[in-house]
């Protein structure tokens, strides 16, 4: 991505952003309160976002600034693999915790995590192993201390 | 009289009990997803059974403890463990990188010690004309506080201005979801009864920083991280120079009147303590492109700030008995089951008690000191831990602290939306810290535009004619003004600087 078009997306979004505020503000009704309602500031906000935004998008657009620098592609190279089953991993962990429990859905993220981001080298048998004793050794220790020694509460799933 | 409270703590037991609280106060601090206020929400039980001046010994501690543990995962993880810290990310985190970690943990420990104890003293003497003055705020006099630091935003955002006044307008439209404030009418929920609360300050700070810089770190993987690039396990003393602490003591007084300014003010408090001060520092240097390189002055800036706080949240409590924040309601409710209520009599009611926690304060203070400054070389062999095993854990603790504040998967999966909100605004190169700071200043300044105008019968005329309230308004337009000045003229610069690189 060059970074001129990382600034268009950029204030394309926030520009979106602001319209949908608007838009869902209108749904807001008002109350009897003197002064403003609570669809005020919801109102305020969006129109500051689409006012910045659009100005923000004008002057990329009439930038005098060398295009050659703008258009430089971004230095080091974005492992999308990595990146895309790190993101899997997150939403899995947090759709399965309730159902499978604390324990068992955090040693399945922690190894899953560790050999994901782990470099080439360190992906052989003794890592691997390693990996697995800390993501059962892990979920463990903080479980008990949260749970018996803080009696904070976590979800217990099947093994509960 | 200090010294019948110094007696009253100086006891094995009660010190005891004061390093216990600072330890565990510290553990929580660092944990990213783990706060001051936890910390002390988890042992207030704990203090049932004990005397009144243990129990508020060690929730002292706690507090202490956990406001001040945040500058350890600022440093060197470059993630804040409590929003009392993000500033201290700015400058601490490249020192760290340098291979300075021991020198930026040394100052911030140093000075973290000396800005609470700034605010303590403060506390201890003339907390009761302070907290009349406070007293004296209106809700006009508050909005314009909060516009004021809000427009803060402006000289926070590193690179493009405009991109950082989006990210603060952001930050308050995610304020914005949930129970409006006066009236109670449901906004944004989308029919989600789980949204009335509106999201919570924790899921998205370390949605924003802890998960944000996971997935970053995922996104270049296999390029060298894992090795350990920046131990230092080479450090004299503190890890700076008398000659560095006189320079830096303007900044550490100011930074701790600051702090301690705006830790009197209910609402407000440590969360934003650290990056105003870290902003005026920037904005009165004589070097401020020097800023956000790893220099002494940003760290000094954020920690004195934020540990002054303590004491300034606690002129309020003791004297009005008003809490300004969650960490120093819950102190609250722990001194009220001991049957001490702060207020206007507790001076002449319990003077003995109001003495043994000026001791305590003191004590923990100290113990903070020592504690961290005789663990530091521990907290820096954290960073030979390679990041594809830390991280993950990091990641489990986070998911902790999020659900274990409500007990609600919901929180944990703000958190990971937060994550990737973060993450994306990262890539797109908007700043965070504006995220943040308008997402705690966004609801103040309704709340108190709204109960003015209430009060006011909707006219705006008060919040001009309030003496308190214009001052902070007009600072608040200079301060824009300045900020928009000084970023054309950087503009003017760099593009003087692109024309002439392009010649030669």
């Amino acid at each position: 991505m060059t970074s001129s078009k990382r600034d268009y997306i950029a204030g394309f979004i926030a520009f979106f952003f602001g319209i949908c505020i608007l838009l869902a503000s209108f749904g807001i009704s008002k109350t009897k309160l003197a002064g403003v309602g609570p669809d005020y500031l919801p109102k305020v906000i969006a129109i500051y976002i689409i006012g910045l935004s659009s100005f923000y998008l004008l002057s990329l657009v009439f930038s005098k600034t060398p295009s050659k620098e703008k258009n430089q592609k971004e230095a080091t190279a974005i492992e999308n693999k990595t990146l895309l089953l790190t993101i899997a991993l997150l939403i899995a962990y947090v759709a399965l915790i309730e159902s499978l429990g604390f324990l068992l859905v955090s040693a399945l993220f922690l190894f899953g995590q560790m050999y994901v981001l782990a470099p080439d080298k360190n992906r052989n048998k003794k890592n691997i192993i390693f990996f697995a004793v800390l993501a059962i050794v892990v979920p463990i220790a903080v479980y008990l201390l949260f749970v018996n020694v803080f009696d904070l509460m976590l979800p217990a799933g099947i093994l509960g | 009289m200090l010294i019948t409270g110094l007696l009253a703590v100086l006891n094995i037991q009660t010190l005891l009990l004061i390093f216990l609280g600072v330890a565990i106060g510290i553990i929580f601090g660092a944990i990213p997803g783990m706060t001051a206020t936890m910390a002390v929400a988890l042992c207030l039980p704990i203090t049932f059974g004990l005397e009144p001046v243990n129990g508020i010994s060690l929730l002292i501690g706690l507090y202490i403890g956990g406001i001040s543990g945040g500058l350890i995962s600022a440093i060197l993880l470059k993630i804040p463990g409590t929003p009392a810290s993000i500033a201290t990310t700015f400058d601490g985190h490249p020192m760290a990188a340098r291979g300075e970690a021991g020198r930026a943990l040394g100052i911030g420990i140093v000075y973290s010690f000396l800005g609470g104890l700034f605010s303590i003293l403060i506390l201890m003497f003339i907390s009761p004309p302070l907290a009349k003055i406070a007293l004296k705020f209106s809700s006009y006099d508050y909005f314009s506080i909060t516009v004021f630091a809000l427009t803060m935003i402006a000289s926070l955002s590193q690179g493009s201005l405009l991109k950082g006044l989006l990210a603060g307008g952001i930050g308050v439209a995610f304020s914005l979801v949930g129970v409006a404030p006066l009236d109670g009418y449901p906004r944004f929920t989308f029919g989600f009864h789980e949204l009335d609360g509106g999201f919570g300050l924790l899921p998205l700070l370390i949605g924003l920083y802890a998960i944000g810089e996971i997935l970053k770190t995922s996104e270049s993987r296999g390029t060298g991280f894992s090795t350990d690039e920046i131990a230092d396990y080479h450090i004299k003393g503190f890890g700076f120079s008398l000659k560095e602490f006189e320079l830096q003591l303007f900044n550490m007084f100011r930074s701790s009147v600051i702090g301690t300014g705006i830790g009197i003010l209910p609402g407000i408090g440590g969360s934003t303590s650290n990056l105003i001060s870290y902003i005026t520092a920037k904005n009165q240097s004589k070097h401020p492109e020097k800023f956000g390189t790893g220099i002494m002055d940003g760290i000094v800036a954020s920690e004195a700030a934020n540990n002054a706080s303590v004491g300034g949240a606690l002129i309020p409590l003791l004297t009005l008995g008003i809490p300004g924040d969650t960490v120093t309601a819950m102190l609250l409710g722990g001194l009220m089951i001991q049957g001490i209520r702060p207020g206007p009599l507790l001076f002449t009611t319990n003077g003995p008690i109001v003495y043994s926690i000026f001791a305590a304060l003191i004590v923990a203070n100290v113990a903070m000191l020592v504690m961290e400054f005789l663990a530091m070389r521990g907290f820096v062999r954290l960073l030979s831990v390679p990041k594809h095993i830390l991280f993950p854990i990091i990641m489990i603790l986070c998911v902790v602290g999020a659900y274990a504040t409500n007990n609600r998967i919901f929180d944990v999966i703000c958190l990971i939306i937060f994550g990737l909100v973060g993450y994306g605004m990262m890539r797109l190169k908007f700043p965070l810290p504006p995220v943040v700071l308008g997402f705690i200043l966004g609801p103040i300044a309704e709340l108190n535009l709204r109960r003015g105008l209430q009060l006011s019968d909707g006219s705006y005329a008060p919040f001009l004619h309030k003496p308190i309230s214009i001052v902070f308004l007009s600072v608040a337009l200079i301060s824009l003004i300045v900020s928009i000045r000084n970023n054309f003229k950087e503009q003017k610069v760099n593009q003087a600087l692109g024309k002439y690189s392009k010649r030669h």
